[in-house]
């Protein structure tokens, strides 16, 4: 008897070994065109980042980010997609875990985004901006003001302003970040913070919630740097269906189908990305 | 309270869909704590190295390791290793599995806790080794941990509210969805604490204490 359970247990713990060692190759991505010619739908991955991309009610995805992608699916053939809503800092992460197929949270081309995943020719050019008390008695117009004077800027964990406040020589400790938008207003309006540091359409959005209390700086104090072109994600192995639908977008850009549905959220001819380039944003940012 | 009246009516629905996710994830991660524990808590008691060793090592890793840690490893580390979970599964196997370490150690220590004398009376009967563990020591192990286990429980209800971080649309995720699109932080976790609440209140303890009762008399101990 004692044998015989020494022998199993050996025999169990030396199959898993082998199991464990055998698999532990990195999953190569399948192919996301194989998984649409399956009829399998595309999973979209977002976080709640009004009026970009953000869910309804029930989980639908909404905000111009989901207007231009949803308008690109279409045109290559993909009606069907399914929501994954997570929180921002996650996206990346998720992405390359396989939890969905695109990014459409309405990310930032950035250099050291590029390392990990692949960029959609832009979207659309951005400013950023911060929200400051009425009045802004710090005047804070740039990153230097806010190094200079002492102040406590809020953001998003894994937003580009926390990558830009620290170059800048804003010092770590006084950079707070947290999950989102609706935190970044609480720790706003509770006085734990000095500004918001977003982009032009989540801050004004943020201002109209503050009731009076916020108002803008003025983005054009801040350098050329601090404009950003979005793209959307893609894992590095799927290259065909990028390139896919980079040529779906191309048609849909600029349409007047997609700028009738946009203006809604504050999307306007200013805010298309003209001759903007991924690879210049992957290398410049 | 007019107004947090029409809140509830217009946001009470998915309040009320978000608290059967958890009460999912909750029974089936109790479940499969209970069943780790009970594993895993015996094999500890093993004599031979080999079973006791396994066992520590599995108490230690997961008691020692931080919860959420461990659920995002399992939900954005091991697809990488090619083993993928869906969200909702990576959600209660993670609670499960972690919230059993603890278990382990409760089981572990409450067979430990039966007075010697009852071994001594076993073993003068002549009883076998399983019939010993399943008539005389098991029982009364398991009315002396029944109280820890409620507290474990109560945890565990709590733990499930992490798996929101992964996307599980359970109670926390619906309340931050809700607060997102509404700015109303007081009132959005405020029903999701109040619900957290009752549902340990008003299931969880009841019921532990009921069941505490119930097998105190069984034993004759009541």
């Amino acid at each position: 008897m004692k044998n015989i359970w020494s022998k199993i247990i050996g025999g169990a713990m030396f199959a898993s070994l082998s199991v464990l060692t055998l698999s532990t190759t990195p999953i190569a991505a399948d192919e996301l065109t194989d998984r649409v010619a399956a009829g399998k739908t595309v999973r979209i991955g977002f976080s709640n980042e009004p009026p970009w991309a953000y869910p309804g009610e029930n989980g639908e995805p909404l905000g111009f980010v989901h207007v231009i992608v949803l308008g690109a699916l279409e045109k290559m053939g993909i009606t069907e997609v399914e929501s994954v809503v997570t929180d921002w800092g996650g996206l990346i992460p998720g992405l390359k875990a396989d939890r969905y197929d695109i990014i459409t949270g309405g990310m930032y081309i950035l250099g050291s985004r590029c390392e990990n995943v692949n960029f959609s020719d832009p979207f659309g050019v951005f400013a950023d901006v911060f929200v400051v008390k009425k009045g802004n008695p710090k005047n804070i117009h740039t990153y230097q003001d806010i190094k200079n004077s002492n102040s406590v800027l809020v953001t998003g964990a894994g937003y580009n302003i926390v990558e830009f406040a620290r170059n800048e020589g804003v010092p770590s400790s006084n950079v707070m970040e947290v999950p989102g938008p609706t935190e970044m207003l609480a720790a706003f309006m509770a006085g734990r913070a000095d500004a918001i540091g977003s982009n032009f359409f989540a801050a004004s959005l943020l201002v109209e919630k503050s009731n009076g209390a916020a108002e803008l700086s003025d983005p054009s104090k801040l350098p050329d740097w601090a404009l950003n072109w979005g793209g959307i994600g893609f894992r590095k192995a799927d290259t065909d269906f990028l390139a896919a639908f980079n040529k779906a977008m191309g048609e849909y850009m600029g349409s007047d189908d997609m700028m009738s549905k946009v203006a809604e959220y504050g999307y306007t001819k200013d805010t298309l990305p003209g001759d903007g380039q991924t690879a210049y944003a992957c290398a410049n940012r | 309270m007019q107004h947090y009246l029409e809140y509830l009516q217009a946001y009470g629905g998915r309040f009320v869909d978000g608290t059967l996710v958890t009460i999912q994830q909750t029974l089936l991660a109790a479940l499969l704590a209970i069943f780790v524990a009970a594993l895993f808590g015996m094999m500890r008691l093993s004599e031979k190295w080999l079973i006791r060793g396994t066992s520590i090592v599995y108490i230690e890793f997961f008691r020692g390791t931080s919860l959420l840690v461990q659920l995002y490893w399992i939900f954005f580390v091991l697809p990488l290793l090619g083993v993928t979970f869906d969200k909702f599964t990576a959600g209660f196997v993670a609670v499960g599995l972690n919230l059993g370490a603890y278990g382990a150690e409760l089981v572990r220590g409450s067979i430990e806790a039966v007075p010697k004398g009852q071994y001594e009376a076993c073993h003068a009967l002549n009883m076998s080794y399983y019939k010993r563990m399943r008539r005389i020591i098991l029982p009364q192990a398991l009315l002396l941990m029944l109280p820890p286990w409620g507290n474990l429980l109560i945890e565990l209800l709590k733990g499930t509210a992490l798996v929101s971080l992964i996307s599980v649309t359970d109670l926390m995720f619906e309340a931050k969805q809700i607060n997102g699109t509404t700015y109303l932080s007081a009132e959005s976790f405020g029903t999701a604490l109040i619900i957290y609440y009752l549902m340990a209140r008003v299931v969880v303890s009841p019921g532990m204490r009921a069941f505490e009762r119930y097998w105190g008399k069984k034993m004759g101990r009541i």
